[in-house]
């Protein structure tokens, strides 16, 4: 006779439901609920405020929003997309790279893979303080150094032209341990008599990278360029912590939070602005999926 | 049989567990320390002084009521983390004292505008906060004040304890102005004319928290001053509702000729701050400019941190002054802002004791200390404010003030940060490539747009 690990009959029957209706009813609440009440809430003037009236007003925030606020709402997406692509680029060449450094297996080299990760486990309000203090034109170590080698003087994260770069790199700083891992990953799947034909037949190292390398970890870099993307468009806490979307840091996502949670909190504006915001990622996320997978084919 | 009864107290440990937590996340949910039937939630954002007055206060407030506690929230006004503090509570309606930004009539726009107020004025608005005016406590503030600030059809939903200069407000260095032979300059010519001698000398005049947006002190408080002129300090509020309907009916806009002045002399001030005030941040600024003795012999702040910069550097004598935005020096008077505003909303637990809170934190001796602390210019007539080593200059011209300007009745539909609601002073010259005039322009168009039938 066969036992189940679960229990009896009885409780076998009812054993796997309840499995199954916890995460439901989690995902169900916590999950597929604020997704649809963001839907409705885009199509009322809600404001979050306790004992304010809530209104349907059908495309009236979508109708604001693209045409009184339109400069506002092109700017964030522009720097969205700027910030994104900052960040896609350097987090897969840092993280190349660093992978490409530190992926033997030899004494040491855990430390160092080890301190590249760490800021990964930092919470952005710390890392936020951290990199406030540093670049604070007034008293942090940043414009001693750029002054003394430049000769200049920054604001740093004052400067609109420099701010959004700079938060890309703080950005960087945080994750790019995470892509190294990956393609570290990546990297100890490849087999190693590829580089020895390689060699044999004359190949240096700079084509077998290009011939043997970066054409097998193109699953690798599927990973890391997706999860990058889909995490850097939705960014706005480090911005938050950093400056707040001002002096041109003003991405889609923060643009959201300050719309919905503000001074004075607009939900039904900010709802609007998370469904531009699904509906950019939604686009992004599907037209890089099916690039990287036809990448993968052809490498 | 002995598996059949392993498993069976397997299923039996799962489901109490289960049971467990589920009856745990509900009692979590329920529960919190803030409603437990003798905690007084009270919340208030962050400023160092206030904060540590206030929980001597309720540490004495606690000795008064054996068997309460007072629980203070606190979260700073940078980053968004008040509005969100703010948020959550009144989501879970687990606050019985709350601080709000005192208001303004100007701030509930006519029906005409078909414009709902916003943010603090919506809440008083739809009746959430409780009405004070019939508190005996209330006798012992003007209820002129009171009624300007939290005052609605009748009630006042609020008392406002503290009062500040933030528009127009400077501090100034008294060892510096007096090694290069200046004065405090009373006439804009007199100002710009110091900040030329010192700049010629070598020194950075002017010391500006850029990245926190300082600069606006400098820009509404000449505007508000070539709004007021000589007018007296009780027409204020009619003064900003008639530019408000004037806005609205399109007789007067950002790129009006007041405005156009102010931004003139906006930007004169802004060509001697420190090359890189973009990035200071208005939390260090006061230590900074206060441990540095020698350079930036003025600081644009509001009064609410002159006792930061007294702590950070106790022999630094300094003073505090309004911006003389004009050439006309009686027309350079402080703009003052109502500012800490407390309030009980008509849902909270413990409404008695928010009430006694509120009668035992406004009592003479409570609330001099408070403002002693604080540096606030009094709300209350019989406790004077307090004379501290910087308020020489505050304590002679703060009854000549006037309460400061609101900004335009803006349809909901323009949401934050549109330019309809004023320039937005970092993208402008020299924190941004743009200026001030054209900043101007674009908000122009943009009121014109957002208003529009």
């Amino acid at each position: 006779m066969s036992t189940c690990p679960f229990g009896t009959r009885r409780t076998r029957r009812w054993i796997p439901w309840l499995s199954i209706a916890v995460p439901t009813i989690g995902w169900l609440t916590f999950g597929l609920y604020p997704s649809l009440a963001t839907v409705y809430y885009s199509f009322t003037n809600y404001t979050g405020l306790p004992g304010t009236p809530t209104t349907f007003c059908g495309l009236c925030n979508y109708r604001d929003m693209f045409s009184s606020n339109y400069s506002q709402l092109s700017q964030a997406v522009v720097t969205t997309l700027e910030y994104v692509a900052g960040v896609t680029v350097l987090q897969i060449v840092l993280g190349l790279g660093l992978a490409l450094l530190l992926q033997r297996r030899r004494f040491g080299y855990g430390l160092y893979r080890a301190l590249v990760f760490m800021p990964q486990i930092f919470s952005v309000t710390i890392v936020g303080v951290l990199f406030s203090l540093l670049l604070d034109p007034s008293s942090g170590p940043a414009e001693k150094i750029y002054h003394s080698v430049i000769g200049g003087y920054s604001s740093f994260l004052g400067d609109s032209d420099l701010a959004i770069w700079l938060i890309v790199l703080v950005n960087v700083w945080m994750f790019t341990g995470y892509t190294m891992l990956v393609y570290i990953a990546g990297l100890r799947r490849v087999p190693p008599e590829l580089y020895e034909a390689a060699a044999l037949d004359g190949a240096g190292p700079i084509r077998r990278f290009w011939r043997i390398t970066w054409p097998l970890l193109a699953p690798a870099t599927t990973v890391n360029v997706f999860l990058t993307v889909m995490g850097s468009l939705g960014e706005y806490s480090l911005i938050l912590v950093l400056t707040q979307g001002q002096y041109h840091t003003q991405t889609l996502g923060m643009f959201m939070f300050n719309t919905a949670f503000g001074v004075n909190p607009d939900l039904g504006l900010g709802s609007m602005l998370a469904m531009v915001q699904f509906v950019l990622t939604a686009v992004i996320g599907g037209l890089l999926l099916w690039a990287l997978r036809r990448r993968e084919v052809a490498l | 049989m002995a598996d059949r009864t392993r498993t069976t107290r397997l299923s039996r440990v799962l489901a109490t567990t289960a049971a467990g937590a589920l009856a745990a996340t509900g009692l979590t949910a329920c529960g919190g320390s803030g409603s437990s039937s003798n905690t007084l939630v009270v919340a208030e954002w962050t400023n160092a002084a206030a904060v540590q007055e206030t929980q001597a206060i309720d540490a004495a407030f606690e000795k008064a009521h054996p068997g309460v506690k007072v629980k203070l929230e606190t979260a700073p006004t940078t980053a968004g983390a008040w509005p969100a503090l703010q948020s959550s509570l009144l989501a879970s309606k687990n606050v019985d004292v709350l601080a709000q930004f005192a208001q303004a009539p100007a701030d509930y726009p006519p029906a005409y505008t078909k414009t709902q107020p916003s943010g603090t004025a919506a809440l008083v608005a739809n009746g959430q906060f409780l009405d004070l005016s019939s508190q005996p406590f209330m006798k012992r503030f003007d209820l002129s004040t009171q009624q300007f600030t939290m005052g609605y059809k009748g009630g006042i939903y609020g008392v406002t304890t503290a009062e500040y200069v933030n528009n127009s407000g400077l501090f100034y260095k008294k060892d510096l102005l007096a090694k290069y032979g200046l004065s405090v300059p009373t006439t804009f010519d007199q100002f710009i004319n110091d900040l030329k001698v010192l700049k010629s000398k070598g020194v950075s005049p002017v010391f500006v928290a850029g990245k926190d947006g300082y600069q606006s002190i400098i820009w509404f408080g000449i505007y508000n001053q070539l709004l007021m002129q000589d007018k007296p300090a009780s027409d204020a509020n009619s003064i900003w509702v008639q530019r408000d309907q004037q806005f609205w009916q399109g007789q007067q806009n950002w790129n009006s000729a007041v405005y156009q002045e102010a931004a003139q002399r906006y930007e004169e001030v802004m060509s001697y701050i420190e090359p890189d005030a973009g990035g200071v941040p208005a939390q260090t600024a006061p230590g900074v400019w206060a441990s540095n003795a020698n350079d930036y012999p003025f600081l644009v702040d509001g009064s609410y941190d002159g006792n930061t910069i007294a702590q950070a550097n106790p022999s630094l004598q300094f003073g505090f002054f309004a911006v003389p935005g004009t050439d006309n020096a009686s027309w350079n008077r402080p703009d003052l802002a109502p500012d800490l505003t407390w309030t009980v909303p008509k849902w909270a637990k413990h409404q008695t004791l928010a009430l006694e809170y509120l009668d035992f934190f406004t009592q003479q001796s409570n609330y001099a200390a408070w403002l002693k602390a604080t540096g606030s210019v009094s709300t209350e007539p019989a406790v004077p404010t307090p004379t501290l080593g910087w308020t020489d200059w505050l304590t002679a011209h703060a009854s000549q003030g006037f309460i400061g300007t609101t900004l335009p009745w803006l349809p909901p539909s323009a949401g934050n940060g549109n330019p309809a609601g004023g320039p937005t002073l970092t993208n402008t010259k020299p924190f941004g490539s743009q200026s001030l005039t054209s900043a101007l322009d674009q908000s122009a168009k943009a009121y014109t747009a957002a208003v529009k039938p």
